[in-house]
């Protein structure tokens, strides 16, 4: 393996850390409004957190892209605070994942909130808990499986980009490589070895992932000694 | 303590509505009983805040100073973490995954912003809730629930106590603890409390007052031994008009018809009674707690229209 496959994989995981711990207090306020909301707009704000769900990432990419980029009003915006552009660099790539991730980390939240028995909420008001209080007192210690589930699949989803990285980010060495990129690009130098050895890592990561979600959501919940 | 407290306004659900208009007087603990269904504790959640679609006026008054707390053309006024409203619910509501420690100090914790809180570990002990501290809530048992839950409401220093079948998981020996330890608590706090139960056992050791509900409406309301003279379930349900108590001034055999003279306030049924309606009427124990059913019985041939 050499050192740009190795920093190809710390990239990806300072990618998939970063995007991690920026959606979850992005998506916990989001995810409690869509339980909560009785707005009509409610529908909309789902449908567009779902959509990375069902839109090829090229799509997605291909927007961020058309809207990011310098000349565009947001692209310009930001090179004017920042002095760097958003596209071909790791911060446009954290952008991007936030968005390509959002429903990973929203809708296990939104699941864990709505388990929250609505019994338990108006005990605690009756106790003097405001909404705000029976959110953090209440709903969040009730939901941390949910944080758990949605910070592992959002870490694995991330890890796993390729579209939206390769739209937004391209193929720069130290800056937007990441594993996905790296992997694609040994195969189209027929550098299989490094392929075979990266995409099998990748292969381990994305099933522990997932092995460690499905353990989680069966497990008992601890109990919180006063 | 001055204490007094109106609702009036109507609930509608689907399949029912409560539709309720009193105005209590709660310097002494009022009781609510009636039939399942009645509305008991829908009446205690509209006092509470509790039941968001309620656009009826809820209005209280505590040491002399007045709040509304609902409004029918503006809704829920004051937000239900506002009201201190001490809510202990039939079916406990203990936080799942804590223990019982963890319940208590939530509600301490949020007490201490109203004031100190005093007297924990003798209400612990008198509760009989010592041993049980460091169980999680959802391994006790119903009864050692339900005591959690008096004493974790008890702990949050509230200003108007809510009670819904506080006692009904606890046998008997438990309840008598429960209802000696509660009637001391309320005369030593001062705190009003509306108290719902089935049992006018437990209604008469507790409260002086009481209404009774059935089909959402409150349909009898006086002293709690009177009341419970009056009232079964079977009754209420069938009574569709009111009960009313009344004191007996004499009651005389004359050729084997009793004659009673009671003393009754005037109401609009009884303006409406006349020489050989049919009412009905039971006679407790001792007899003075008389009481009648007001609204006529119907007659035969109006039992046939029907």
């Amino acid at each position: 393996m050499t050192t740009s496959d190795l920093q190809a994989i710390w990239l990806t995981a300072l990618l998939a850390g970063t995007t991690t711990v920026l959606l979850v207090p992005l998506a916990t306020p989001l995810a409690w409004w869509l339980v909560r909301s009785t707005s009509s707009a409610r529908p909309v704000v789902e449908a567009a957190v779902a959509l990375p769900l069902v839109l090829p990432p090229t799509v997605l990419g291909f927007y961020l892209l058309v809207i990011l980029n310098p000349t565009a009003p947001v692209g310009a915006f930001w090179v004017s605070i920042t002095g760097q552009s958003l596209t071909f660099s790791f911060s446009g790539l954290v952008l991007a994942s936030i968005l390509y991730s959002l429903p990973f980390m929203v809708q296990p939240l939104a699941t864990a909130f709505r388990s929250v028995p609505q019994e338990m909420l108006e005990a605690a008001s009756t106790l003097g808990a405001s909404p705000r209080d029976e959110l953090i007192s209440v709903v969040l210690p009730a939901a941390r499986r949910g944080f758990l589930t949605g910070s592992v699949l959002t870490f694995a989803h991330t890890v796993g980009e390729f579209g939206v990285v390769l739209m937004m980010g391209g193929n720069i060495p130290g800056e937007t490589r990441v594993l996905s990129i790296a992997i694609y690009e040994h195969v189209e130098t027929l550098n299989y070895e490094s392929a075979h050895a990266m995409a099998l890592g990748l292969l381990v990561f994305s099933f522990v992932s997932l092995w460690a979600v499905y353990c989680l959501t069966s497990q008992r919940v601890e109990v919180v000694r006063g | 303590m001055s204490a007094r407290l109106l609702v009036d306004g109507r609930l509608a659900r689907s399949g029912s509505s409560i539709d309720v208009s009193v105005d209590l007087d709660l310097s002494n603990p009022i009781g609510v009983s009636g039939p399942t269904g009645a509305g008991k504790t829908t009446l205690l959640r509209m006092i509470a805040g509790l039941e968001p679609d309620f656009g009826g006026r809820v209005e209280v008054t505590l040491d002399g100073q007045q709040e509304i707390w609902s409004e029918p053309s503006r809704g829920n006024l004051v937000p239900v973490h506002r009201r201190h409203v001490g809510f202990v619910f039939q079916d406990s509501r203990l936080f799942p995954g804590r223990t019982v420690q963890a319940n208590l100090d939530y509600a301490i914790q949020r007490a201490r912003a109203v004031g100190p809180v005093q007297d924990v570990d003798s209400m612990i002990r008198a509760l009989k809730i010592e041993s049980l501290l460091n169980q999680p809530a959802e391994l006790l048992s119903g009864g050692e629930r339900q005591r959690v839950a008096i004493a974790r409401t008890l702990l949050s220093k509230p200003k108007l106590l809510l009670m819904d079948e506080p006692m009904a998981a606890n046998d008997n020996a438990h309840r008598d603890a429960l209802i000696a330890y509660l009637s001391d608590w309320l005369e030593k706090h001062k705190i009003p409390m509306i108290y719902v139960s089935h049992s006018f056992a437990e209604l008469r050791r507790i409260v002086p007052q009481c209404l009774v509900m059935a089909r959402g409406r409150v349909v009898a309301q006086g002293g709690a031994a009177e009341v419970s003279i009056l009232s079964n379930e079977t009754a209420v349900e069938d009574a569709g008009g009111f009960f009313h108590a009344a004191t007996v001034l004499s009651a005389d055999t004359v050729k084997g018809v009793l004659t009673v003279q009671v003393s009754l306030e005037e109401t609009d049924s009884l303006k409406r009674m006349a020489a050989g309606d049919r009412v009905g009427f039971r006679v407790g124990e001792p007899a003075s707690d008389f009481g009648a059913l007001l609204q006529p019985e119907p007659n035969e041939n109006e039992r046939e229209s029907d």
